[in-house]
């Protein structure tokens, strides 16, 4: 990991000086009508598609990385010396590729219902996750690889994880015709997801990403997701894994793309899964904003050099 | 379930024969050398429009070169323009060191990125999402990508991709892709055919018809070949109603996940 992202800052500073080209699209065209503003959103007029969508296409980097998933449960006092914030990055990259944000800096959590900001799991799921998230190798028990988070082995961050605000670094948006494709640097992943209406794959097919529908309500784009597997995590970076939101195949999800201005996007995301939660619960964050100049997507490999879980469970952190 | 080349080639051979079953009528004639302006998609600007979801049908993944069957392993005719790879002396006797030892050496049995042009001719499908700056290919294996510069972004030094660095260009009707930057960790095929770090490929897709595309690569490479070459082979539309890319997560083979069940256990 630590030389991947050596990797990634040579190749941010490679760069910085290039010249970077505005999406422009023979699909955009100048807008025949005003899109439907969305609820809670600045109407916003986006240049359009030919096939009518806002033209949102081009480079998108993470934003709000550093706020935890849930409110963090009560610490206990520390002395003034030792409460000194650590100074890790907690925010978008600046022109070296590195934040200016101190890690932590907002420990408000980005769940906003329930109100507690908490996973409203049932009884039985809170004694698995609170195992779960004991035996990650951060603390006194040991490691019990079979539960470790995923991402550690190279699996499949998965949706709606993919979409977390994280820094390996960039999202690319292209649009067709009844299409919106996110290409994101981290996982080399990508999700095609088709506007066309067409029915979901059949249930018994089951994927990391699922499988998403989209629809634009304004300059929303809504993303029913299901089709997943039930092997992810479903959000959050390193504060995840205090809370350790592991999944079963009864998970769904809509997510809400909110373009509240050119540069900005909100994200919104609701699970549900009655195999693990009371109800469903919801996240909003500011997750994405334009790219500098002259950013591109380089290759995030993964499997193909990871020692992590073997570091991990080996105590060597 | 540990992924042996064996339990790949038979799932290959399954894919294989499905589309194969699903192509059969729609491929059985080549059609000329390049469709005629008026049959392909174009782009509003145009160009050809590549955009679709595209599969090829051979067995080059697991050998270039012409080749007889073997266990789970169709034969082949091969796809190398000239018949066989003009190795330097040394190179070829690596390549048979490869292939004697393919059951544990092959890049792909490990999970990692296939390289191009490799992740092209493997038997899953990808596809094309073409626009005017961009464009993105999307292949089901491992769900890995290319992102193709045709906005003359600069390219960078001193880096190594697993699927190279791409910029394309037009050639009248054919979208021309440079791709340079490789590691040498991946193989050409599953018979051990390889490359150094100097590879350079470079990639011709033209539209035959409006459903076949001819996929045509140079491969270059002076520390290991004495000349360049090129594979030749028709891509094919994947035709069925609603037909979309699905998952190969290779890793999940090796890497086990918890269940819903597993998960109920740690609370007992």
């Amino acid at each position: 990991m630590k030389r991947q992202m050596h990797i990634l800052v040579a190749a941010l500073a490679a760069t910085v000086a290039t010249l970077w080209l505005p999406t422009g699209s023979v699909f955009t065209q100048e807008p025949s009508s005003p899109p439907e503003a969305a609820a809670g959103s600045e109407p916003w007029d986006f240049p359009q598609t030919a096939d009518g969508q806002p033209d949102i296409q081009g480079m998108w980097i993470p934003h709000d990385w550093g706020r935890p998933l849930e409110t963090p449960a009560p610490r206990p006092a520390r002395s003034a010396e030792s409460s000194t914030p650590r100074k890790y990055s907690g925010g978008p990259p600046n022109e070296a590729g590195w934040s200016d944000v101190p890690w932590g800096s907002d420990s408000r959590p980005i769940i906003v219902d329930p109100p507690d900001g908490r996973i409203p799991w049932l009884p039985w799921a809170v004694e698995a996750k609170t195992y779960v998230s004991a035996h990650q190798g951060n603390g006194p028990e040991p490691v019990d690889p079979l539960f470790l988070d995923p991402v550690s082995k190279c699996l499949p961050y998965g949706v709606p994880r993919i979409s977390s605000p994280n820094p390996y670094s960039g999202y690319q948006f292209l649009q067709r015709p009844g299409m919106v494709v996110i290409h994101y640097e981290q996982g080399h992943q990508y999700r095609i997801i088709r506007l066309d209406g067409r029915p979901h794959v059949g249930a018994n097919i089951r994927m990391w990403n699922g499988n998403s529908r989209g629809h634009w309500e304004g300059n929303t784009l809504v993303v029913d997701v299901t089709n997943l597997n039930g092997k992810t995590w479903v959000f959050g970076r390193s504060p995840s894994q205090v809370s350790a939101p592991f999944t079963s195949p009864g998970l769904t999800v809509v997510e809400r793309f909110i373009f509240t201005d050119p540069d900005t996007i909100d994200y919104e995301l609701t699970v549900t899964d009655p195999n693990l939660y009371t109800r469903p619960w919801t996240i909003s964050t500011k997750a994405f904003v334009r790219a500098p100049e002259g950013h591109r997507l380089y290759e995030y490999a993964c499997y193909e050099g990871n020692r992590t879980k073997d570091l991990i469970t080996s105590g060597n952190k | 379930m540990k992924m042996t080349r064996r339990g790949f080639s038979r799932i290959a051979v399954t894919v294989g024969t499905v589309v194969l079953v699903a192509f059969g009528l729609a491929c059985s004639s080549a059609g000329p050398p390049a469709a005629s302006d008026s049959d392909v998609p174009r782009s509003p600007d145009g160009k050809p429009d590549f955009s679709g979801i595209w599969q090829a049908v051979n067995t080059a993944s697991w050998n270039l070169e012409d080749h007889s069957a073997e266990e789970g392993v169709p034969a082949g005719q091969g796809v190398v323009v000239g018949g066989t790879i003009p190795y330097q002396e040394w190179a070829l006797e690596k390549r048979n060191e490869n292939y004697a030892n393919r059951e544990t050496l092959d890049p792909l049995g490990k999970c990692f990125m296939p390289g191009v042009p490799r992740v092209t001719y493997l038997p899953f499908p990808f596809e094309i999402v073409q626009t005017p700056e961009y464009i993105g290919i999307y292949y089901e294996y491992v769900h890995t990508s290319r992102m193709v510069f045709l906005d003359g972004s600069k390219k960078p030094e001193a880096l190594e991709f697993w699927m190279g660095d791409s910029h394309g260009h037009w050639e009248g009707d054919t979208l021309v892709v440079d791709v340079i930057l490789f590691t040498d960790k991946t193989w050409f095929d599953k018979a051990g055919n390889h490359h150094s770090t100097d590879l350079h490929v470079v990639e011709r897709y033209t539209y035959l018809t409006p459903n076949h595309v001819n996929y045509e690569a140079t491969i270059e490479d002076p520390n290991v070949f004495t000349e360049p070459w090129t594979i030749s082979f028709p891509l094919y539309r994947r035709l069925e109603e609603n037909v979309e890319l699905l998952e190969y997560e290779c890793v999940e083979f090796i890497e086990p996940s918890p269940t819903l069940e597993q998960y109920r256990e740690l609370a007992k």
